[in-house]
């Protein structure tokens, strides 16, 4: 039996005929049992009444389907979501995205550019003071440490190196030192060097290329078969167990062992043994030494290193390398001068140079220039001058020819090595 | 078979105005009823109703759920309703609620006598400051119901609330508004026998 609460709920679904048909079982059996309710329900049908009497005044009092299908507006066809939002611009949402990111990639730039500096610090020894030079190239297996201590470390671009150091390379090792002076210093395969000073080298064995600078000062090389001293040369020397041999590329090297001696001018080449009388070789082809001294070129930036820290920037400028060359030219007309020259394995700035060719009795016949291009390429050694037409007139006996560097176009010396002239028969 | 909204709203998208016509007859009660409860005592209530049909059928393509246009549509009358009483507030601020404006339009016509007319007027009036002191969420159902006498099936598809809710609502509503007449009746009998005494 449902309560008096219960029906009363029911009384205005009962009202607006909105009640179930079970419910209405149950409301119309409990109102015949229960007066009060009966009462309830009387009272709320004439409340029912009068409310939908007196509001119905406000009802709807025309139909609004005509007025509205009159006046219907366009409908807007684009399917935004929502009107009031208006899309946010791709530029911006850009923007907003990179801002976001910044507070995650701020920290990463500065760990990572940290992580660069740590990593190129320059690695310099504590007593960089009575460095010498440093490593200017190295490939292959290249050990170096300090002879006292007899620990070989890894040695890299950059390396400082002072007196006492000791390098060795292994198969196919190659290392390039530059040396103050400034001299350079190549190692090919299984050599052991001993630098003892930046101009005192040991060479134990193995084979080296040496490049010195033109200065007072004498650059000495010990090998274990005797001595080679050396004034601004470049020359090539191979030692092993049993000789030495010493291959001039440019400039002259004094040769001594225990009992003998031999002075070595450009493309010499000598053997000795520790006491032998060393056996002199003429005219071999020193250009090939150059040539595999042309493979082991500095690395960029420690060449840079080594330019600013053991080379004078001011170079002495008194010195003007004036080169003199006379050519026999037995009475035939001279069509052009083919200039020859060693190229500088390692360095840049050369100057130009400035071609004057006078007649036997120093009369000038003409003057030319030669542009430090040609000098900076170095898979050229040698140029040909034409003889201009009106110079061609009549045959010479000899031609003098001055060589002048220009040093305003660059610091360095080229050494020419032969003149020659190419003659067209009379 | 009746076309349910679903089907008419997207007649309409494909530009048949007639499906929007039946939309506009099975709404406009609704849509009216909703403009006079908020609007209605100032004269706006055609007005608004038709601009919200207006309203609705310009964004009808950005109607998300077509089942449920019923209560976009209020939502839209809503807001058409408060914009237009937001527009017209200087000129209404000088001018007196009319809560009887229909009332009396109908009280000419058909009631003769004046005293039965006063007093329905003043029941009229009481009935409207009843429901103004409903809750909020039981005016617009008991508006609906009495107003237009739809049925709890269509105020629910109005107003997007539950059948069984607006049933629930109706009911306590009904039972506050009852109680507020017989408040009346107790005060207008007291008043009767008050003037019999002199």
């Amino acid at each position: 039996m449902a309560s008096c609460v219960q029906i009363l709920g029911l009384l205005q679904a009962f009202l607006d005929d909105e009640i179930g048909s079970v419910e209405r079982l149950l409301f119309e059996d409990h109102l015949h049992n229960c007066d009060a309710c009966r009462h309830e329900l009387k009272i709320a049908r004439a409340a029912n009444v009068q409310l939908f009497e007196l509001l119905k005044e406000d009802r709807l009092q025309e139909n609004l389907v005509p007025t509205v299908m009159a006046h219907l507006p366009e409908m807007d066809r684009k399917r935004s979501s929502n009107s009031h939002v208006i899309p946010p611009s791709k530029k911006r949402t850009w923007n907003k995205t990179f801002a976001a990111l910044v507070p995650v990639l701020a920290p990463i730039i500065l760990l990572v550019l940290g992580g660069l500096l740590w990593l190129y610090w320059p690695s310099i020894p504590q007593k960089d003071d009575d460095a010498v030079g440093l490593i200017t190239y190295s490939n292959g297996p290249v050990r170096f440490g300090r002879a006292v201590d007899g620990i070989l470390n890894e040695a890299k671009e950059k390396t400082l190196l002072v007196p006492d150091s000791f390098i060795k390379t292994g198969k196919d090792g190659r290392l390039l030192l530059g040396l103050s002076g400034p001299s350079h210093v190549s190692l090919y395969e299984d050599s052991s060097l001993y630098l003892i000073s930046e101009r005192k080298l040991l060479l134990e064995q193995g084979r080296i290329f040496v490049d010195v600078h033109p200065d007072t000062q004498e650059f000495l090389i010990n090998t274990p078969h005797g001595v080679i001293s050396a004034l601004g040369t470049s020359f090539e020397v191979y030692t092993t167990s049993d000789n030495t041999e010493v291959t001039v590329v440019n400039g002259e090297v004094l040769v001594e062992n225990e009992t003998s001696f031999a002075l070595l001018h450009q493309g010499n080449k000598a053997l000795f043994s520790q006491r032998n009388r060393p056996k002199i070789e003429r005219d071999v082809p020193a250009a090939r030494c150059l040539e595999m001294a042309r493979n082991v070129l500095p690395e960029v930036s420690a060449q840079r290193m080594f330019l600013t820290r053991f080379v004078p920037s001011t170079q002495e400028t008194t010195r003007t390398r004036r080169q003199i060359f006379m050519v026999e030219t037995k009475q035939r007309l001279v069509r052009a001068v083919e200039l020859n020259w060693l190229p500088h394995p390692y360095s840049e700035g050369h100057a130009g140079y400035s071609v004057y060719v006078s007649d036997s009795s120093l009369n000038p016949l003409f003057k030319t220039h030669i542009p430090p291009s040609v000098f900076q390429d170095k898979t050229h050694t040698s140029i040909n001058i034409d003889v201009p037409a009106e110079v061609q007139t009549h045959a010479e006996n000899r031609l003098h020819i001055d060589l002048l560097p220009d040093y305003s176009t660059g610091q360095l010396d080229t050494s020419f090595t032969e003149v020659r002239a190419v003659g067209v028969r009379p | 078979m009746r076309p349910t909204d679903e089907e008419l709203v997207f007649q309409c998208r494909d530009g048949d105005t007639d499906a929007y016509a039946l939309l506009v007859a099975r709404y406009q009660h609704a849509v009216y009823a909703t403009a006079f409860h908020y609007a209605g005592r100032y004269g706006g209530a055609e007005d608004i109703a038709q601009e919200a049909f207006w309203a609705a059928y310009r964004s009808l393509p950005r109607l998300r759920e077509p089942e449920q246009f019923g209560s976009w549509l209020k939502a839209i009358t809503t807001r058409v309703s408060a914009n237009w009483l937001r527009k017209n507030a200087p000129r209404l601020r000088n001018e007196t609620p009319l809560p009887r404006r229909r009332a009396h339009y109908n009280t000419l016509n058909f009631n003769t006598e004046a005293k039965s007319s006063s007093v329905s007027d003043d029941v009229y009036e009481l009935v409207h400051r009843a429901i103004e002191s409903l809750p909020e969420r039981y005016q617009l159902p008991v508006v609906l119901r009495y107003v237009q006498e739809m049925s709890y099936e269509e105020i629910s598809h109005f107003t997007g609330d539950s059948h069984d809710e607006i049933r629930g609502i109706l009911s306590r509503a009904a039972g506050m508004l009852r109680k507020e007449l017989q408040h009346y009746k107790d005060i207008e009998t007291d008043q009767l026998k008050e003037e019999e005494k002199a």
